[in-house]
């Protein structure tokens, strides 16, 4: 009986379930004209927009931007947004493709990994986004003259998928974005020490015992917790080797493995045992990283530049390390790079949306003059005043300003809340970063300018995209390689497994399969390298 | 179709049984059961356009993954021993706690206690998880209080054979307050008569605990035992990945922390649910076990 | 114990034993929470150097509730969680009384089937999207009955009140029954009352429940005026974990200083309401309220 009981309700799921996953597609509409100084009359249109924001506080989301509704004011076109809870973006995305509820347009915010997994061929061939390639021809000319002037020509790449297909409008930048994590010291006791910014790792190891000695730090570097940099591939680079997968010279390889990662564990275990490395930095959090730097307990952290100038502001300033090798004079060519991943956000159009052609000509305002006027700054008269000088970059001219008392120093809107109020930070338009975020720092622009500059790129792997069956298979593999990995780095820096091992350790991640991962990322790469430029 | 006459005869003797059913007959086809078909993804492909039944086929494939993993033994053996160890101790102490605040006088003192117990329960992972490293890292209370002892500061968090003490303890702080709640309000039912004819029989504290107090509260401990075996392959992975580091991995990790960090790499919900789907049968075996046991022996089963 | 003790001589000092035992266990359990009160009225700058335990603010202020109370969503949140955690508990509790009640019936026709399917719900099901599907389905997307209906019941819970019931004499059920009350009758005249207790205890599982809940909310509601308190501390809460997004942002200084003090005055702020409610239903749990009902 029970058995029976269980079919039945088993056939009225298979049923029901069926018939919730019938596909449906926007029916397609007469896609808008195109008057005779080329834009389009989008008055009346209306598009609902899917987009992350990743953080909150005074502002709720795009709708009560200030900037978002300026802008559907001058188009007459009205947005509704969704905006998924901060921290839960890829479960939503993945729930809006299964459930077809699709929005018109879809935005990915600085986190693309995790959505559109397996690449963005895949979801073209599903019917879930659309090519631009043949629509911004004539619905988006600013935006097609963007992508050919302003976009620097070793980016452009960036911006096809391996078939070649464009997909999204992107944000573009037109100059590489200045790093914001490297290595940093306490100011002022490096005046008060009298030292200089190291460039060798006897001078970085000088700093750090004076930092201990004479400044009574018991834990004078923070370290991160995994025992590599990710971000930067601090100290890690001065052999040559990424903190992942690099690329050395058209060939994919995976740092972690290499020899000259033995010398970086050799050096960083003789450090951890002369107490220069915090000796419970496998078990720090954010907060703890926070206590060490602000108690004086430590003295040195590799980070965000931002963020620890944050963290100490009225305790001290922060000088920006160096990059540093053995001898001092080496070249370094890893180091983080911010536009290394594609624009980090881009916005794209579904098979749902009546009227792709609207859409298209509706995310080309971003790339008018007025309208990354409008995105960067807001608006003219409330948040900024032209200075009359204009800056121009790659052929676009980009008219100087300055922002008034509302943007800067507005009691309702701390300046991070007026930015999310008052103009766009995530958004498809040309972004000048650079001379429009409100909040950047002086001191720590410096300190980011010269990280960048700092050291060249040589080593970093291009955004190459996996595709979804290799995709799958790689995260089979690198759930084990990297658990079996991170607690050898640890062992091997806390000394609780003997350097002698590592041969072993690297036989091991062979046998765990490393190698058929970094095959994958080298397919990846030769796709990348044959797009179209 | 014998079924269906009894079926028929015993909603004509019974009708208002019957309809109050109803919307509770509802609320499990509706929300339960016509969503148990999605577990097929556990035996395909499933990629989110093609749809629950219109992905590719790929049978145990997922399984069989996971149990080739060269994780698989370790992950068992963490998630079933931190259960093991959970039940030995974690069981019995809501237990006690309710015993004791049973043999409590003070009304209002018995009352600021048990609601002071359960707070715990109240802040969120993140929070306690917080409290709890700082507790037992270098420069912690737990080594002040070794310290008396000439013991040397460690940083317990990083030592392997600390992980499931710390986890296990930290769940009687977490939760033994609250999970007493149940045994308290199962007390309230006895009768003041039974404690009082105990005393004329001149029985002493120990016994009228033994003889008055368990017994009033054994079918609840049953259930509640019979329910917890049917979770004995169940961790949750946000505690573990709020107290663990690689250093102790060999100890920690346990099979939804693992499914947890692939998760990261990426969303595969075919292999989410398989593996989910292999603890939910481990899970129901030891339910079945335990029901026909008690069954057998006490006579209280859940069907 | 009133009218019948002799006390003996080591009674009381049991019962001091038991008190104090009690106590200190009750003492370590507040802890956390004190723990939380004091860093939220403290110092942001303090209390980001502070290391180990609290036992008062450091240097008192209300900065961080200021600071949390200018969130967009935070008393819009305040209103929808009171909002579910009321009608929700209240289906809850009619939903868990009439299936415990009929699954208790021994006489019932299908009884072990029935109780074997419930049961199996607990551990058998579709997951994340074929859920997600069903609700998509019924329209309830963006609704709040989408926080309620797929949690109508916890089998949990039900279970529970069923060894309850199941626990009360039948003879007391068969005399109602040989008077001429019908099921309807039975179940709210005479079983209710006897259960009081463990229904007492279901309102503040199924309560507190709603009350933390942020899953559902996250998978169902997209409207962000209708997002429950508990999401918008979720939310708040993880992004103390730096990500590129704040880190790229310029100097945060401002919510950086106070992200650590405005986690807790939020966690605060979201758990106060509900700590009290447990007083409340104290009273249920007074001993007495039945005749006899252990189960020989």
């Amino acid at each position: 009986m029970k058995k029976r009981a269980l079919a039945i309700f088993t056939a009225a799921a298979l049923i029901l379930s069926a018939a919730g996953c019938n596909q449906g597609g926007g029916a397609a509409s007469e896609p808008p004209e195109v008057q005779e100084d080329g834009t389009v009359d989008l008055t009346g249109t209306s598009f609902t927009i899917w987009s992350p924001i990743y953080w909150t506080g005074k502002v709720a989301g795009f709708a009560d931007n200030e900037a978002w509704q300026e802008m559907q004011e001058r188009l007459g076109v009205t947005l509704t947004f969704q905006q998924p809870p901060a921290g839960q973006e890829v479960d939503q995305f993945n729930l809006m493709i299964a459930g077809d509820d699709l929005p018109d347009m879809i935005s990915t915010g600085w986190v693309e990994d995790g959505l559109f997994v397996g690449g963005l061929d895949k979801y073209i061939d599903d019917g879930v986004i659309v090519p631009l390639n043949d629509l911004i021809e004539d619905y988006a000319p600013d935006y097609k003259k963007a992508l050919e002037t302003v976009v620097l020509p070793e980016e452009r790449k960036n911006f096809y998928t391996d078939e070649g297909n464009l997909c999204g409008f992107y944000a573009i930048s037109p100059y590489e974005e200045w790093c914001y994590n490297g290595l940093l010291y306490r100011q002022d006791w490096m005046d008060e020490l009298g030292l200089e910014n190291p460039k060798t790792f006897a001078e970085v190891e000088n700093v750090l015992t004076q930092f201990r000695d004479q400044k009574g730090a018991k834990n004078p570097l923070c370290f991160p917790s995994n025992g590599i940099d990710g971000f930067s591939g601090m100290f890690l680079h001065a052999w040559d080797v990424g903190p992942g997968f690099y690329n050395d010279n058209g060939t994919v390889k995976y740092g972690p493995i290499q020899p000259g990662f033995k010398e970086y564990l050799t050096l960083m275990h003789d450090w951890y045992e002369k107490g220069l490395i915090d000796q419970d930095f496998a078990t720090r959090d954010e907060e703890s990283l926070k206590r060490l730097m602000t108690s004086g307990e430590s003295g040195a952290v590799i980070h965000s530049a931002d963020t620890v100038g944050a963290w100490m502001e009225g305790i001290s300033t922060m000088m920006g390390g160096n990059y540093v090798s053995e001898d001092g004079t080496k070249e370094i060519q890893y180091r983080l790079k911010t536009y290394q991943k594609r624009p980090p956000f881009g916005f794209f159009i579904t098979s749902a949306c009546e009227s792709p052609e609207a859409a298209a000509a509706f995310l080309n305002y971003g790339y008018t003059e007025e309208g990354y006027m409008l995105a960067n700054y807001g608006i003219e008269g409330e948040t900024y005043e032209l200075t009359g000088d204009v800056y121009t970059y790659n052929g676009i001219d980009y008219p100087a300003i300055e922002y008034t008392d509302k943007m800067l120093n507005n009691p309702d809107y701390p300046v991070l809340d007026a930015i999310a109020k008052f103009k766009m930070h995530i958004g498809p338009f040309i972004r000048f970063e650079h001379e429009g975020n409100p909040a950047m720092n002086m001191t720590n622009a410096g300190i980011r300018q010269a990280w960048t500059e700092g050291a060249g790129t040589d080593l970093v792997l291009p955004p190459v995209t996996l595709t979804a069956e290799e995709g799958k298979e790689a995260a089979r593999i690198q759930n084990q390689t990297s658990t079996y990995q991170d607690t050898a780095v640890l062992e091997f820096i806390m000394g609780k497994r003997d350097l002698s091992e590592f041969d072993q350790y690297v036989a091991d991640m062979q046998q765990l399969g490393i190698d058929q991962v970094t095959a994958y990322y080298q397919a990846a790469l030769e796709r990348y390298n044959s797009r179209p430029s | 179709m014998k079924v269906l006459v009894k079926l028929k005869n015993d909603i004509v003797k019974h009708p208002w049984v019957y309809l109050m059913f109803l919307p509770v007959a509802a609320f499990y086809i509706l929300f339960c059961y016509v969503p148990m078909g999605g577990a097929v993804i556990a035996f395909n492909d499933y990629s989110p356009r093609a749809g629950i039944f219109g992905s590719e086929w790929v049978g145990f494939k997922w399984f069989i993954e996971f149990f080739r993993d060269i994780y698989f033994f370790r992950l068992m053996r963490n998630t079933f021993l931190l259960n093991v160890y959970d039940i030995i101790i974690g069981f019995p102490a809501p237990i006690l706690i309710a015993i004791l605040l049973n043999e409590l006088r003070a009304r209002h003192y018995k009352s600021a206690v048990q609601t002071m117990m359960y707070m715990p329960n109240f802040i969120s992972m993140v929070v306690l998880c917080g409290i709890i490293t700082d507790f037992c890292i270098t420069e912690g209370v737990v080594n002040d209080v070794l310290g008396w002892f000439g013991m040397e500061p460690v940083n317990w968090m990083m030592e392997q054979m600390a992980f499931k003490p710390i986890f296990i303890i930290s769940n009687l702080w977490q939760y033994a307050g609250w999970s007493s709640i149940i045994y308290v309000a199962a007390l309230s039912g006895v009768s003041q008569e039974l404690y009082d004819a105990a005393d004329v029989d001149g029985c002493g504290r120990v016994k009228k605990v033994l003889h008055v107090t368990l017994p009033a509260l054994m079918p609840t401990i049953v259930i509640m035992f019979i329910l917890r075996l049917g979770n004995i392959m169940t961790v949750g992975f946000e505690k573990v990945i709020l107290l663990y580091n690689p250093l102790t991995y060999e100890t920690a990790d346990v099979i939804s922390s693992y499914v947890y960090r692939r998760g990261v790499l990426e969303a595969n919900y075919s292999y989410a649910t398989a593996v989910g789907l292999f603890n939910s049968v481990l899970n129901f075996g030891f339910l079945l076990l335990a029901n026909w046991m008690s069954r057998r022996t006490t006579e209280q089963s859940l069907w | 114990m009133r009218a019948s003790c002799k006390r003996r001589p080591g009674d009381l000092a049991a019962n001091l034993l038991i008190a104090v035992v009690l106590g200190l266990f009750a003492i370590f359990c507040l802890y956390p929470i004190l723990y939380v009160l004091f860093a939220s009225f403290s110092d942001p700058r303090l209390l980001n150097q502070h290391t180990g335990l609290l036992f008062y603010p450091l240097d008192f202020t209300v900065e961080g509730y200021t600071v949390a109370a200018s969130y967009a969503g935070v008393w819009t949140g305040y209103l929808n969680t009171i909002l579910v955690v009321t009608a929700g508990t209240a289906l809850n509790i009619f939903m868990t009384i009439l299936g415990a009640y009929v699954l208790s019936r021994r006489d019932l026709y299908l009884h072990r089937a029935a109780n074997l399917l419930v049961v199996f719900t607990m551990f058998f099901n579709g997951g994340l999207v074929p859920t997600y599907l069903t609700v998509k389905n019924l329209g309830l997307i963006d609704n709040r009955l989408a926080l309620i209906l797929p949690v109508a019941i916890s089998t949990w819970n039900l279970i529970i009140l069923r060894t309850s019931i199941e626990a009360l004499p039948q003879s007391l059920i068969e005399s109602a029954r040989i008077d001429g009350a019908n099921d309807v009758v039975i179940l709210f005249r005479i079983v209710l009352p006897l259960v009081k207790a463990t229904i007492a205890v279901l309102v503040l599982y199924y309560a507190v429940g709603h009350w933390n809940s942020w899953v559902n909310a996250m998978l169902y509601i997209k409207d962000r005026s209708k997002y429950p308190l508990q999401l918008i501390l979720r939310e708040i809460l993880i992004e103390n974990t730096s990500n590129a997004a704040t880190q790229s942002v310029g100097n945060l200084s401002e919510l950086d200083q106070y992200k650590q003090l405005v986690k807790y005055c939020t966690t605060m702020i979201a758990t106060a309401p509900i700590l009290f409610i447990y007083p409340f239903l104290q009273k249920y749990f007074v001993k007495g309220v039945m005749i006899g009902a252990v189960k020989g």
